[in-house]
């Protein structure tokens, strides 16, 4: 009994197919393991709180869906955002991550698993990233073979350019939509390889996820579009792409519409276009390839001429018809300035000004994706050299990836994925050769010694003990060789894991919320001053007061303060926001009336010149004075708010304009009287490195409210209209000649109106009152 | 030229209804009873105008869907294809059909509004 | 008025300008470019200044509101170098707007170092003084859709004559090298810039040290960016390199030779691009073989 025990243990251990496996098993769920906690930093060091601007938005849309339902989550028309314009919410948002964390939230709360709905936003996107990596090993697997795989999984696990956009706290759509993103590519590949109808509607299934989840689902539906286009250029055409794509698209589309925010648009938009006229030409191919079955060669020639040439014409004309016709909506700003790259800047200067749709620096890519954008070229060629169905898609992915992601930074997102893969490839292959020894040792050592752990570095043990076996043979390259390149690329590797953590560290985890200063021994000086000014606003305004500030802080001071505000991040409509760029660069009159249309009872700026923060209001000004005179070229000129010389100034030889502004007002009111060190005057602004040049004046139409602990947020009441109107034209008469003849004539004894006998006085004054009157 | 077009017409029908079996007769029928109802709902919707736009999206799409996973089913059932779909036995394409056909009919009922 | 019939922009020099220009009282108001066209002086600024000038000026004489309220003028170092020393102008191109009444004052002078000498911006600057506004007709530039034709013109004469024997397109070799040549163009930041313009490489005006690296993490040279693309290119090279060494069919010498070469290229270019990127993020504390 014992015998054949020890027999089936013996010979379970030694079962390739079973430690692959396990090895596979392991590897994945260690991969999980470190994406989600090398995600965690900002939760240790700080506390487990959303960060940034747009994830409190789409906390609130969560914490809304999860208090009143799902469809009236749908059906939400926002009155507490853009005052007085409100926000359709349910119309204007991508509504897949809040979806997705409901739905977690409904699951544990009816396993009576009480977890708050803040703790679950905080969390989902490190939960994500694990998802991410598996469903890149299996993408990795159809391209090329389970050792890559498990190769792109690490890497995508640890790797910056995806742990910028996923931190924990950072619950924004780019979480998530690159789970889906993969997940969709991978059973396409899926469907493509086995031409089956079932992988193609779990593809347009995932596809619906990823439509609802982010805007950037049009790259998918263009590129493969595009992969199927290149094939048929290719002469690959076969059935199965046919069949894979055709239910791709038409399942896809109609999931796609289903979307409020999505709509119409797959028909109407340029941006579609292309995935309509593919499904059109592989429908017209399919055709003639199927007629061509049943002639010879010379007939179906006519035929086939004729025919493709007037499908194509048509097709083609009727589009650019449609297009100029105004049926079809030409390609939207936002992705027009892709493909020319000077238009932005000209004519939406919004977009022209987020810092992350800056055209990318070398060193951009190096700091995100560090060896990897090095080795993934040779990626690339490998997969070129070896080249079939599934790989024409890698290959067109990476060169449409790289290209996007050289134009804006934002979209270096997208070729971090690819460019995982990729790198895999290529070092998977390289290790395929050298770690590959002639003498009888099974398949499941070599897959062993590919897993890659940032957290274990006991590598190097593992790797020596191939080299270290004998019965090498002389037709290969040398033992020595070989090991001393394994040893060398491990290094480089750990190199890479190393640096991924340190910039996620460094670089990726400050939650921008809670700021924090290193003194000189190490100490740790927290500055809470936003949460301390929103929950000011929250406990010491009445519930419906509005607040007015600039764009960035709309949803922060919705979420937070829960008070209405009057333009936020959604950006949807220029004209408001120029409204409010004009009221904070007039002066404080005129700024005034516009506060007073607006009903704004509360004005809130970031001021950074107490701490020396650089990212405060004033910093931003000149970005409010050009939308503002975008709008209203005839009252804010940007030159008035330069110096003669051009140079954009605030101490005493800043533009007068400048410097009798609303906004510089609201910044520096009793900063005058500040004296931050014995050595540098009083209102020296830290930020800008001068003294500031209108010190001591007063605010008549707004009142201080409360200034945080380091000046860094300052929120001012708008005063009521005063009590006496007093009425311009009756100041600027000279009352006093009317009066001293009234007093001169009482003196005399004459009451005003009484009939007097006096005839000639009677007259005069009645002609002089006239007259006075007249006037 | 359009002598030999017809001719080639011609010819293309009667090996078309020489070669091929009746299986794939009948998914060639309603392949042709589907085109023509699309026909019939766009040639509506150009006379009727297009309002409500989503019922006349919905119902067309429904349509196309309808035809494009019959050609799928078609191309699959076919036995001269057979090296294309190893995988998938003619059987296991009309279960794929079915399934497709729920979602597509699912999110249509969804979408008609 | 008679002479903006035959130009419209005109030419004058030291007496035609005090006569036009400086002579009170005038009813009109004058933008005049004072510039330096003369091939010695050199001021290839001043030559892309007045194209979009002479756009801003044929705007103005071919539209609606043409009228002798508003002229536009240029003159030129060589004809009227006392102008210049008149107005104390020792810098070149200059706009200036002299109004009908008054003196020009200091906002009569365009500021071209902060918001450029593009014809709308001059149009921008002429609207703000005088309350007249040019729209400018830019003539449309074809430049870009020439191109694209000659291209596909190229492409399609290219596939005609080699109809009969299309196995280029095959080769695999050359699809490899021009999908990689895009892709260290890409990331190598020339779309950077492309968009950005920055110099070729700094000279240090003190020391004469010239730089080929930009200092910080901000900016790029056109030099440093050629430098990323060498670097990529020659670790991507000794990959390959490890990977064919494999596959020759030569002595095994030869195939070890090469598997050293390809591990040398990788761990040194890559070291030299860790270091590279050191001295643009001061404070990154990791370095591979070299400093």
């Amino acid at each position: 009994m014992s015998d054949t025990g020890k027999g089936d243990i013996r010979s379970a251990l030694s079962n390739p197919g079973g430690w692959k496996s396990l090895i596979v098993f392991s590897v994945l769920a260690l991969a999980w393991l470190a994406g989600f906690s090398s995600r965690l930093f900002a939760v240790i060091r700080f506390e487990s709180i959303i960060h940034e601007f747009d994830p409190w938005f789409n906390y609130r849309a969560t914490h809304h869906m999860v208090e009143h339902g799902f469809y009236n989550f749908l059906n939400w028309f926002d009155e507490r955002a853009w005052y007085p314009l409100g926000r359709i919410v349910g119309g204007t948002v991508y509504p897949g991550l809040m979806i997705t964390s409901g739905a977690i939230h409904e699951v544990l709360h009816s396993l009576n698993i009480p977890v708050h709905i803040r703790d679950i936003c905080v969390f989902l996107a490190p939960v994500f990233s694990g998802l991410t990596a598996l469903s890149t090993y299996f993408l990795t697997k159809e391209l090329w073979n389970p050792g890559a795989g498990l190769f792109a999984a690490c890497f995508i696990a640890i790797v910056p350019g995806y742990i910028s956009r996923s931190v924990a706290g950072s619950y924004d759509n780019e979480g998530i939509a690159i789970f889906a993103l993969m997940f969709t590519y991978y059973l396409w590949i899926k469907a493509v390889k086995t031409g089956s109808v079932y992988w193609a509607c779990l593809t347009a299934l995932s596809y619906f996820y990823m439509v609802s989840a982010w805007g950037g689902y049009v790259f998918i539906i263009n590129l493969i579009p595009l992969h199927i286009f290149a094939l048929l250029l290719m002469g690959r055409y076969s059935q199965r792409i046919y069949v894979a794509y055709s239910t791709f698209f038409i399942l896809g589309l109609v999931c796609s519409m289903q979307i409020p925010f999505v709509g119409f648009q797959p028909i109407r938009t340029s941006e579609h276009m292309a995935s309509a006229g593919v499904f059109l030409l592989l429908q017209a191919y399919c055709f003639l390839t199927y007629v061509q079955g049943f002639m010879t060669k010379s007939e179906f020639r006519q035929f086939f001429v004729f025919a493709i040439a007037a499908a194509t014409s048509v097709g083609f004309v009727g589009i650019i018809g449609l297009t100029y016709m105004g049926y079809i909506a030409p390609w939207s700003g936002r992705f027009y300035s892709l493909w020319d790259t000077g238009y932005a800047k000209i004519h939406i200067p919004i977009i022209a000004s987020v810092s992350e749709h800056q055209p990318t620096t070398w060193v951009s890519f190096f700091f995100d994706l560090h060896i990897l954008i090095c080795v993934f070229p040779a990626g690339l060629w490998f997969v070129i050299k070896d080249i079939n169905d599934e790989r024409v898609f890698i290959f067109l992915y990476a060169i449409s990836a790289v290209y996007f992601a050289g134009v804006m930074v934002r979209l270096m997102l997208t070729l971090t994925p690819v460019v995982c893969v990729l790198a895999a490839i290529a070092f998977s292959k390289t290790f395929d050769i050298y770690l590959k020894d002639e003498t009888k040792k099974p398949t499941a050592e070599e897959i062993e010694e590919k897993e890659k752990n940032d957290k274990y570095y006991d590598k190097v043990g593992k790797a020596k003990k191939p080299s270290s076996e004998e019965g090498e043979k002389e037709e290969g390259l040398g033992m020595n060789v070989k090991s001393i390149v394994v040893v060398a690329i491990l290094m480089m590797l750990m190199l890479f894991a190393v640096h991924c953590t340190w910039v996620t560290s460094n670089a990726y985890s400050s939650p921008s919320i809670v700021l924090a200063s290193y003194g000189q021994d190490g100490a740790r000086n927290i500055l809470d001053d936003f949460r301390e000014a929103y929950y000011w606003l929250r406990q010491n305004t009445h519930e419906k007061a509005r607040v007015m500030s600039w764009w960035d802080y709309g949803y922060q001071i919705a979420g937070m303060a829960n008070r209405t505000t009057l333009v936020d991040n959604n950006t949807w409509n220029n004209s408001h926001i120029a409204l409010v760029g004009k009221a904070m660069s007039s002066n404080e009159s005129a700024a005034y009336e516009i506060m007073r249309s607006l009903d704004v009872d509360y004005v809130l700026v970031i001021f950074g010149g107490v701490i020396g923060y650089s990212g405060d209001d004033i910093n931003k000004f000149l970005w409010m004075v050009r939308i503002a005179e975008g709008e209203h070229p005839k009252d804010i000129k940007e030159s008035d708010y330069f110096t003669p010389q051009g140079e954009f100034r605030v101490d005493s030889a800043g533009s007068k304009t400048l410097l009798n502004c609303l906004m510089y007002k609201l910044s520096y009111y009793r900063f005058g009287e500040l004296q931050l060190d014995f050595r540098a005057p009083p209102g020296f602004d830290r930020t800008r490195n001068v003294e500031i040049g209108n010190k001591n004046f007063d605010l008549h139409h707004l009142e201080e409210a409360y200034t945080t602990e380091h000046w860094l947020v300052r929120i001012y009441k708008v005063r009521d209209l005063e009590n006496r109107q007093r009425s311009l034209d009756v100041s600027s008469k000279p009352i006093k000649r009317s009066s001293s003849k009234k007093v001169g004539r009482r003196k005399k004894g004459v009451i005003k109106h009484k009939p007097s006998v006096v005839k000639g006085k009677r007259n005069k004054s009645k002609k002089q009152t006239s007259t006075k009157k007249t006037k | 030229m359009p002598d030999s077009l017809k001719s080639v017409v011609c010819k293309f029908y009667d090996e078309y209804m020489k070669t091929t079996p009746k299986r794939l007769k009948v998914i060639d029928a309603y392949l042709f009873y589907v085109i023509l109802t699309g026909v019939i709902q766009f040639g509506y919707c150009a006379l009727v105008g297009t309002y409500p736009f989503n019922s006349f999206l919905s119902g067309f799409i429904s349509c196309v869907g309808s035809f494009v996973l019959a050609a799928c089913l078609r191309v699959q059932a076919n036995p001269q294809n057979k090296s294309d779909f190893l995988s998938i036995s003619p059987e296991r394409a009309f279960g794929d059909f079915i399934f497709a056909h729920v979602i597509l009919h699912l999110v249509v009922m969804n979408f008609i509004g | 008025m008679e002479w903006n019939m035959k130009k419209s922009v005109i030419h004058l020099d030291g007496g035609k300008f005090r006569t036009y220009v400086k002579s009170a009282p005038r009813n009109y108001s004058m933008i005049v470019m004072l510039t330096a066209l003369h091939s010695q002086r050199q001021c290839s600024v001043c030559r892309q200044a007045n194209d979009e000038f002479m756009m801003v000026a044929n705007s103005w004489r071919f539209s609606q509101q043409y009228s002798n309220k508003l002229f536009f003028a240029m003159v030129d170092y060589d004809e009227g170098p006392d102008v210049f020393s008149a107005l104390k102008i020792n810098s070149a191109p200059v706009f200036m707007h002299f109004p009908a009444k008054g003196k020009p004052k200091k906002g009569d002078t365009m500021d071209i170092h902060r918001v450029g000498f593009a014809a709308e911006q001059i149009s921008k600057f002429i609207a703000e003084r005088t309350d007249v506004q040019v729209r400018v007709f830019r003539p449309p530039n074809y430049s870009g859709t020439l191109a694209l034709f000659l291209l596909f013109l190229l492409i399609g004469g290219l596939l005609y004559l080699k109809r009969n024997s299309l196995e280029f397109l095959y080769n695999k070799t050359s699809w490899g090298i021009a999908a990689l040549s895009i892709v260290f163009a890409m990331t190598s930041g020339q779309m950077w810039n492309h968009i950005r313009s920055p110099p070729f490489m700094h000279k240090h005006p003190n020391t004469g040290e010239v730089h080929y690296i930009h200092g910080s993490s901000q900016g790029q040279f056109i030099v440093e960016s050629y430098i990323v693309v060498f670097l990529n290119a020659a670790v991507v090279c000794g990959m390959i390199l490890l990977n064919e060494a494999n596959r020759s069919s030569g002595d095994p010498s030869k195939k070890r030779i090469m598997a050293m070469c390809g591990l040398a290229c990788v761990a040194f270019f890559f070291s030299l691009l860790l270091s590279v990127f050191k001295a643009k993020y001061q404070g990154y504390p990791y370095s591979f073989l070299l400093k």
